[in-house]
């Protein structure tokens, strides 16, 4: 748990209302990519994102002394994920639903990176591919390693993290996490292959 | 051609640290992607709704408690002799009795509480009172909350029970189903309290207005509540009859009653937080 995470609970206990706007802005971009990435669906995504932050908001107006009980991201990610299991099994076509090139609406394009540079045209067309490249190769991941890759390399959770929100041993969320790199850069590869055949 | 390719496939498959790397960098500007904007306004909007829910079923919750507490104070005010209803009496006269001497009268017909309500029903249809009088014990208190929460009124809500159990009293021996005694009585109360507000609207409410515990500002919000939701919430939520019961009351079916017990809710929920920013605004 980083300094910010500490700051944020202690502000959070002593005014949750005038707080948990700074809660969501802190979080929201991450929880959105996982979520994304887990079910491959923009604005399901989208709601899955708020329902978390809903939850959290319900779980600390119901017990106050719940800041000093959890370890603050952790705690984000595991709610984000059961609701995102609900999701998957109530809808069990979600695999059909592909993910769209276009953006969303409301959405900030790719030009607006984290260096504050724009990209020329080109670039963000390659950003694009490349981003919907990666985005079906981890889809095509079985659900038992896209979950780690996805937390770890993706969000850049730690070990120890993903290893209480998934309740496994931390050197199962590692060799899975390993394996699942292995699998999606085989992915990527026969992907090329094939492109490159069909450009031959 | 072909060999070439399965080699390339294979040497390009492995894994490296140089690949690995360059991999993991992708993935961590994929992690870069931007949310949209929309999430903060929508988790605000639906923390909004979610704290004025919460409101709401708390100020319930207290207005269940006033219905009891209403029901505890006014049996003392409704037991009476029965008589006195059935000879329509004032109130006034009745109301100098002490309590003691009310217990007393309740506990005239000790056997009518052994009997099942059907019985007793049976009994009083061929004109026995004591059998209506213990009817009258049980249902009164209920049938105060609920048309005193209908009418927004407890002193209206008294004499409308009085007259409920004297319409009842006439017209007992019409009652083909003895076992729907309490639907049938709850039926007329309904009827009452319509022609009620068809004569007399809502004039009480601005004097309840001025009152401005939370308690009461939620009555008159409930009182403002169109009729058929209010009738179902009140029913169904304060009164926590079962939804077979509140359906069979009010001529419904059991899913609209289920169905029109949420839209009361959010109707209430409005006028509620309506009623309070104007409060706040006076204040």
């Amino acid at each position: 748990m980083d300094s910010k995470d500490n700051d944020l609970l202690i502000l959070l206990s002593t005014d949750l209302d005038g707080y948990f706007d700074q809660l969501v802005l802190h979080y929201q971009q991450k929880l959105y990519i996982f979520v994304v990435c887990m079910i491959h669906n923009h604005l399901d995504a989208e709601e899955i994102v708020q329902d978390t932050f809903v939850h959290a908001y319900k779980a600390f107006k119901k017990k106050p002394q719940m800041e000093q009980r959890i370890i603050l991201r952790p705690w984000l990610f595991k709610i984000a994920y059961n609701l995102t299991i609900n999701y998957v099994t109530r809808s069990a076509s979600y695999r059909y639903q592909w993910l769209s090139l276009d953006m969303p609406k409301g959405r900030r394009s790719f030009e607006e990176t984290e260096h504050g540079q724009y990209l020329s045209p080109e670039q963000q067309m390659e950003d694009q591919e490349t981003n919907r490249e990666l985005y079906e190769a981890i889809d095509k991941l079985s659900d038992v390693l896209r979950t780690p890759v996805v937390l770890h390399f993706v969000v850049g959770l730690q070990y120890p993290e993903i290893a209480g929100i998934l309740d496994q041993s931390i050197n199962t969320v590692k060799s899975n996490g390993r394996r699942g790199l292995k699998k999606l850069h085989a992915i990527l590869c026969q992907c090329s292959l094939k492109r490159s055949e069909r450009g031959l | 051609m072909e060999k070439n390719n399965e080699d390339f496939t294979r040497a390009d498959e492995k894994l490296t640290t140089k690949t690995a790397r360059s991999l993991i960098q992708k993935l961590r500007h994929l992690g870069n992607t931007p949310a949209p904007n929309s999430i903060l306004p929508e988790v605000q909007s639906r923390i909004k709704r979610e704290q004025e829910d919460m409101l709401v079923s708390a100020s319930l919750s207290v207005l269940r408690e006033h219905a009891q507490a209403v029901g505890r104070n006014s049996r003392i005010a409704l037991a009476y002799p029965l008589s006195a209803v059935i000879e329509q009496t004032p109130l006034e006269s009745v109301s100098s009795a002490t309590e003691s001497e009310q217990i007393g009268n309740r506990e005239h017909h000790p056997q009518m509480k052994q009997l099942s309500d059907v019985e007793r029903v049976i009994m009083a249809q061929q004109g026995n009172e004591a059998a209506f009088e213990s009817l009258y014990e049980q249902y009164s208190r209920p049938l105060l909350s609920y048309i005193a929460s209908m009418v927004g009124n407890d002193a209206i809500g008294v004499e409308l029970v009085q007259d409920v159990f004297l319409r009842a009293w006439r017209t007992l021996p019409q009652l083909r189903e003895p076992s729907h005694f309490q639907s049938w009585l709850y039926r007329i109360a309904a009827s009452l309290v319509s022609t009620y507000q068809k004569r007399f609207g809502h004039r009480n409410l601005t004097k309840l207005a001025q009152q401005d515990s939370e308690a009461e500002l939620l009555r008159v919000a409930l009182a403002e509540v169109s009729a058929t939701y209010r009738a179902c919430l009140i029913l169904y939520v304060i009164e926590e009859l079962p939804v077979n019961q509140v359906a069979d009351i009010l001529h419904l079916k059991e899913a609209s009653v289920s169905k029109y017990v949420s839209r009361g809710k959010e109707e209430l929920r409005q006028i509620y937080h309506r009623l309070l920013s104007e409060r706040d605004n006076k204040g």
